[in-house]
């Protein structure tokens, strides 16, 4: 790629400065100090890539950057590039289609490297990359800035700074407990320690968990066993203890009970005792004497030795003599009530009569004319109701006689008024026809005449009718009108008095027929007929109470009557009733009047019934009482004698019972006695618990339940009680110890259980797990800081060998054939260490032997040293690109820049190569070369560009 | 022929073992510590409710590292959930619970079958007719490292009813440490109808057809290793039919690791756009809901029930705010963002919860992939760093990394006192040291320009 026309419109110094037809081969730019050659070279550098923000090398604007090229590509094809600002370069093809982009034109060459490459200053090996020593910069910095790999002195420094901040956060090797990661760790450790902690727990509880296994399902267990056992012979002891003395003394009283008796009192079974014997003795003697006592009594008041035929009749009439007395209150009462009703009745008939007079003397003592009056048929309300109507009735009666009289007075008057009034004159009319006719007739008379006059004196005539008959007919109208309304009222009273008549007879008749009801009524209560219709009302209600107490006193009557009658049968019926007793009889009529005798009478023959009747219950008990002893002999037979019984009395017979029952009760006892340990030890045996302790003694030796047996058998192991007793303490005291070591175990137990309750919780690990979680999550961009840091140095170190290694075989041979021609041949080579890490590099000189280090080299040595390696480098690269030499020959002495200048001119046969210079001396030895190709000069000064020259001198005017 | 056996597969539920994250929020305190024990819970509700015929644990129910009384008594109670509704259960021990110190862990209820170590060991589900409806066949781990080839032991009588073999294993024939054997050996096996596995933790069905081989991954992530929607297969099998596989999801919580790109979010110029930024990410995350595989359909009755999202939150990424504010103060800007996000994020329903915030940005240089193609120098850069993530495994790579970091091969090996380091972590270091030595070169040559 070549430059063939440049414009500068706004650039650093520039301005609106174009360059024309530039040479496609070596175009020198002459200018002197600050006349804007560095500006030009940065326009270069940049060209293809623009113009970076950020870069302090870049010249000022006074709008914007503003560049623009044309520059020429493989195949001579053009194209524009534009630059604007900091914009990327637009590239636009110039009379063809083809259509690139600006890295295509630099061979996707980056800007950094197109500048690093292209653009040969010799200030470049002033700049020393920062970290690296001095000597090591001195043996690689022409190496490698010549080859263009500025990178690599930087990478240097980079390695060194990443090594640095990589070891300040984990020291060399990145451990954990070093440096910015020590905090960590020992925070690291602390957690750790307590997840082993709780590992340990668990470690713990599953230790203490198989504990409590064994203990459970074996120690605890097998001592418990152990302990029941014991328990179980314990338990036999204690028995065997408990109920050996009652066994020995059951024993021996068997022994007892089998050589005393015979067996047969003890057999039989008594259905009395001696106390009950002893009772029966006392109960006898007291009910003998009671008999005794009565009897006397019984005599003395009856009065006759005939006790028993007395008593039986007594006793036979014993309950209606009761009844009787029961009564006797009954019939006082009833006594004293007759009296009463009989005063009550007196007092009655008085009133009643005193009333009858009142209403009529003749009724006096004629109670029964009561029976006839039908007053209970009449009706109260009816009769009141009849005797109001008839009252009105009779008053319409008067009231009618009055209106009647009025209105014949009326009709008097109206008729003799109507005979009074004018008659009507009914001649007129014949006057209107006479009129008329007359008129009629003169009209005819004059129609013989005068037809005129007729009609005149015939309308004549009409019209006098009209008014005659109209002036008759207003005189008359008043009295018609008054003749017409008398007539009308006359007609009127006619009428009314018509009514009245009807009315008048009407009432007649319902006067008579309330009169008729009102005189049965009268008869009814037989009244005399004297009696007024209007105090019937009054004698009404007279004569009903009348009725009504008469009736109270036939009531009454009656009553007494019947209260005499019962009394009277009843008293007589008592009387009656104990006439055998008493030998005396009673009238009946008489009865009421000997009341209080009779009562006495049978309440003394009560007071003697009842002794009667004690008699006769003693009497009996005594009999009950032999009767009950001889039943006990019988029933007892088996513990009395034969003969001896029946010949006794009844006391006799009750001692001798009691000494036969206490016999038998001594023996008996003993026998209970036998019973009661014999029971009392079989239901103490018969538990579970101890039949389990005797079931190992169990036999059928004996015919005794096996719980009995087994004891005796148990029994017969030990010789005496104090043999039991001491293996009982024995047995006690190993009892004892084994519930003690229980106990410890249940306790042990005890504690595990909550041991492993509070071992079993996860809390400490889940927070050890957190804390370990939590250290990590912290720790991890430190870390990660590190590794990245080392891994950063780590490349940097494969990079720059990378680099190194790249120049060494691809760069210096070439480099080391331009420099041979750069230095005549003084420097032969350039060569390369074996390790390429140790970087020492040397220059075979014509000398022979190892060949010099590059940091003792000249600074003109070391100048065409970089010099070659970057022009053997710049050929490498293809399509060929612009070169931009800054004064790089300063120091070169002429034969050194003669050689430099043929080697410039062997580049322009590929690459376009700008020269910028300020010495005039440079320009001359380049015309003064054997130039091959034509070497273009352009002026600068101030900014501005003068030529293109052909020769040189032109431009270096403006170095003058 | 027996009637289709239902039942369902689980592996590595870890149980005891708490998700590696807390809150100061007690009611996401209390949620994060139980999601394990949830994840189980579900898992026992459907074996109920689907009344299965059995239910197959592959390996790691425990966690040795994590040893708790508490959870193994749960599990007791959730085996006893299952007995009660007389569901057996086949379980076979894993390298993070081995056989032999399995005799501390709990006693199970009899429906329990835990197969034994020696050898493969067989079970077989009777049907209502006596009649075996399937055949269960396993072996356990006897230590953590299992090198043995186990496989090769499980040989049923007869292959008459469905042939279910449990196997804990990477699925690695070069891996010595946990049953080392490839796919092809487990396909190889044609007496086998079904490979219940267990030790992989995400879900993945490797062949359909018999036998089918599949891994149901963990119930329930615990770090954010372990992203996605946890979970069990529920499995209908017949004998000869391929079986018909869903997906029960029994994680209450789910683990994200979000990278965020802050490449052109040129808005961003300070932490409280940043902040703003990730919170709208996180609206996105809960508009968008759980992830699902769609290789895998979940049960129709079991849509996943999330209580919330544990999300890593990883910036990357070059922009104007790595220059001005995040450069050099990574650690404090990444507190004061993750305390915002937690602030606003973690009291939602579902909420999010900020278990990190990792600030990763760059410098921003322009046209980076334009100097990696054009500049000798870090096209140079650029083989190395590929060369490196080529031999990323070598000394002196790990050893430039630091002892800090513990690399591990699978998933579940690593020291207590070091750092994971898995391959995904090992790159992105690499990646970020190359990206550090272009940001220094670039720093050097514009001083280098600049001077």
């Amino acid at each position: 790629m070549k430059i063939r026309r440049l414009h500068f419109n706004d650039f650093g110094i520039f301005r609106n400065q174009t360059l024309d037809g530039i040479s496609g081969s070596l175009v020198v730019i002459a200018g002197p100090n600050r006349a804007g050659k560095t500006t030009f070279m940065t326009a270069l550098r940049y060209l293809g890539f623009g113009f970076p923000r950020k870069t302090n090398g870049l010249p000022h604007f006074v709008n914007q950057y503003e560049v623009d090229a044309d520059v020429e590509a493989d195949e001579k094809k053009l194209f524009n590039i534009r630059l604007q600002g900091y914009g990327k370069p637009v590239l636009s093809p110039i009379k063809h289609s083809e259509h690139l982009v600006p890295a295509q034109l630099y061979n996707e060459m980056d800007g950094f490297t197109y500048r690093q490459l292209f653009t040969i200053s010799l200030d470049e090996l002033k700049q020393v990359p920062s970290g690296i020593n001095n000597k090591e910069m001195q043996r690689l910095q022409v190496i490698m800035l010549g080859g263009g790999w500025g990178d690599a002195l930087r990478l240097e420094g980079i390695r060194r700074q990443l090594g640095k901040e990589a070891t300040d956060i984990g020291g060399k090797n990145g451990k954990i407990d070093v440096k910015l990661f020590k905090p960590h760790w020992q925070r690291l450790v602390n957690a750790l320690e307590e997840k082993n902690e709780a590992d340990r727990q668990m470690d713990d509880y599953y230790s203490k968990f198989e504990k409590l296994n064994i203990l459970t399902k074996q120690t605890i267990p097998e001592s418990q066993e152990e302990l029941e056992v014991l328990k179980l012979n314990q338990y036999q002891l204690s028995l065997l203890r408990e109920h050996m003395d009652r066994f020995d003394q059951m024993t021996a009283l068997c022994k007892e009970l089998l050589a005393a008796d015979d067996g047969q009192i003890t057999s039989c079974h008594p259905t009395v005792n001696k106390s009950y014997v002893e009772k029966l003795q006392v109960d006898w003697e007291k009910i003998s004497r009671e008999y005794r006592n009565l009897m006397d009594q019984f005599i003395t008041k009856a009065g006759t030795q005939e006790v028993k035929k007395l008593q039986a009749l007594l006793i036979k009439a014993g309950q209606d003599l009761e009844a009787a007395a029961k009564k006797i209150s009954g019939w006082q009462v009833s006594l004293a009530n007759l009296k009463d009703e009989r005063e009550n009745y007196l007092d009655l008939s008085n009133g009643l009569r005193q009333s009858l007079v009142e209403l009529n003397t003749v009724w006096e003592n004629k109670f029964d004319i009561l029976d006839g009056m039908r007053v209970d048929d009449i009706s109260e309300g009816i009769l009141k109701e009849h005797l109001e109507t008839y009252q009105q009735l009779l008053m319409e009666q008067k009231q009618i006689k009055i209106d009647f009289s009025q209105l014949e007075s009326r009709q008097k008057i109206k008729e003799k008024e109507l005979k009074e009034m004018p008659q009507s004159n009914k001649g007129l009319d014949k006057k209107i026809w006479m009129i008329l006719i007359g008129s009629a007739a003169a009209s005819m008379v004059a129609g013989f005449f005068n037809t005129f006059t007729a009609i005149s004196i015939i309308s004549v005539g009409i019209m006098g009718a009209i008014l005659y008959f109209m002036q008759k007919n207003a005189v008359s109208a008043d009295t018609k009108l008054t003749v017409r309304a008398i007539t009308r009222e006359l007609k009127e009273c006619q009428e009314q008095i018509e009514s009245l008549k009807i009315r008048s007879a009407n009432l007649k008749r319902e006067v008579e027929s309330q009169e008729s009801y009102l005189e049965s009524v009268r008869a009814d209560m037989h009244l005399p007929e004297d009696t007024l219709y209007k105090s019937l009302m009054d004698i009404y209600y007279r004569i009903k109470d009348a009725k009504r107490r008469y009736r109270q006193l036939l009531d009454l009557e009656l009553r007494i009557n019947n209260q005499e009658n019962q009394l009277r049968l009843e008293l007589f019926s008592a009387a009656d009733g104990v006439r055998d007793l008493i030998q005396e009889e009673f009238n009946q009529e008489d009865v009421l009047e000997q009341a209080e005798d009779i009562f006495a009478m049978i309440e003394q023959l009560v007071n003697l019934l009842k002794l009667a009747r004690q008699l006769d219950s003693v009497g009996e008990q005594m009999k009950q009482f032999q009767s009950e002893i001889e039943n006990i002999q019988d029933a007892n037979k088996g513990i009395l004698s034969d003969n001896e019984g029946h010949q006794l009395t009844v006391l006799q017979q009750l001692n001798y019972l009691q000494v036969q029952l206490e016999k038998y009760s001594i023996l008996k006892a003993k026998q209970d006695k036998y019973g009661e340990y014999y029971y009392g030890l079989q239901v103490a045996l018969d538990t579970a618990q101890s039949r389990e302790v005797l079931k190992a003694f169990n036999s059928d030796k004996y015919d005794d339940p096996w719980v009995i047996s087994a004891f005796g058998f148990l029994r017969e192991r030990f010789s005496s009680s104090v043999e039991v007793d001491m293996k009982l303490n024995d047995l006690n005291q190993m009892v004892r110890e084994l519930e003690e070591k229980l106990e410890q175990l249940g306790k042990e137990q005890l504690t595990l259980e909550n041991e492993l309750s509070n071992l079993q919780s996860d809390t400490k690990l889940i927070q050890a797990l957190n804390k370990i979680h939590e250290v990590k999550r912290c720790l991890e961009p430190l870390a990660e800081e590190y590794a990245v840091k080392r891994l950063a140095e780590l490349m940097t170190n494969k990079l720059q060998q990378d680099l190194i290694s790249n120049t060494e075989s691809s760069l210096l041979s070439s480099a080391g054939n331009l420099l041979k021609r750069m230095t005549k041949g003084v420097y032969q080579q350039i060569s390369t260490p074996e390790d390429i890490s140790t970087v020492d590099f040397r220059l075979k000189n014509n000398q022979g032997g190892k060949g010099q280090e590059i940091e003792v080299l000249s600074r003109a040595t070391k100048e065409q040293l970089f010099l070659s390696i970057r022009m053997s480098r710049i050929k490498e690269i293809k399509p060929a690109l612009p070169v931009i030499f800054d004064d790089s020959f300063v120091n070169f002495d002429p034969a050194h820049i003669t050689e430099t200048i043929t080697l410039i001119n062997e580049l322009t046969k590929t690459n376009q190569v700008f020269l910028l210079t300020c010495h005039p001396e440079l320009i001359q030895m380049l015309e003064q070369q054997n130039n091959e190709i034509p070497i273009q000069f352009w002026g600068l000064e101030n900014g501005k560009f003068y030529g293109p020259y052909q020769e040189g001198i032109k431009a270096s005017t403006v170095l003058v | 022929m027996g009637r289709p056996v239902k039942f369902i597969q689980a592996a590595d539920i870890h149980l005891g073992s708490p998700l590696k994250t807390i809150s100061e929020f007690s009611n996401l305190k209390h949620k994060l510590e139980t999601a394990n024990y949830t994840a189980l819970k579900r898992l026992v509700n459907a074996a109920i409710e689907q009344q299965v015929d059995f239910v197959l644990f592959s390996g790691d129910i425990f966690d040795q590292e994590v040893r708790s009384v508490s959870a193994n008594q749960f599990l007791s109670d959730q085996m006893g959930r299952l007995a009660d509704k007389k569901i057996p259960v086949f379980i076979i021990h894993g390298n993070h619970d081995p056989l032999d110190q399995a005799k501390e862990y709990v006693r199970l209820p009899d429906n329990v079958t835990i197969f034994g170590h020696e050898e493969p060991e067989m079970a077989e589900i009777l049907g209502d007719d006596g009649r075996p409806l399937a055949r269960v066949i396993g072996q356990s781990y006897r230590n953590a490292s299992e090198s043995r080839k186990m496989y090769h032991g499980f040989v049923p009588p007869d292959d008459d009813v469905l042939n279910i073999g449990m196997l804990h294993t990477a699925l690695n024939p070069v891996e010595n440490k946990y049953v080392p054997c490839s796919l092809e050996e487990l396909k190889s096996k044609q007496s086998i109808d079904y490979w219940a596995l267990g030790h992989v933790h995400s879900p993945v069905i490797h062949h359909w057809e018999k036998p089918f081989i599949a891994f149901p991954g963990i119930l329930q992530g615990r770090d954010v290793g372990e992203t996605g929607l946890g979970g069990c297969f529920m499995v209908e099998a017949e004998k000869g039919c391929r079986p018909a596989i869903s997906f029960i999801p029994t994680a209450s919580i789910i683990w994200l690791n979000c990278k965020v790109s802050i490449n052109d979010a040129v808005e961003i110029a300070n932490l409280d756009d940043l902040a703003d930024f990730l919170l709208q990410k996180g609206q996105e995350l809960l508009d968008h809901g759980p992830g699902l595989r769609d290789d895998i359909p979940i049960a129709d009755s079991y849509q996943p029930h999330i209580d919330g999202y544990v999300v890593r939150w990883e910036i990357v990424g070059r922009g104007k705010i790595h220059s001005d504010v995040l450069a050099g103060n990574e650690e404090e800007a990444a507190l004061a963002v993750e305390d915002k996000l937690r602030q606003t994020l973690g009291k939602g329903q579902p909420f999010i919860w900020t278990e990190k915030v990792k600030i990763n940005t760059e410098k921003n240089i322009p046209d980076l992939q334009d100097l990696l193609r054009e500049d000798e120098v870090f096209r140079a850069l650029n083989d190395i760093y590929t060369s490196m993530l080529l031999d990323k495994d070598s000394k002196e790579i790990l050893n430039s990394l630091g002892n800090v970091w513990s690399p591990i091969s699978d998933h579940e090996e690593a020291r207590d006192d070091a750092l994971k380091l898995d391959e995904d972590k090992c790159v992105e270091l690499i990646e970020r040291a190359r990206n550090m030595v272009i940001e220094r070169i670039i720093q050097g040559r514009e001083q280098h320009e600049n001077s």
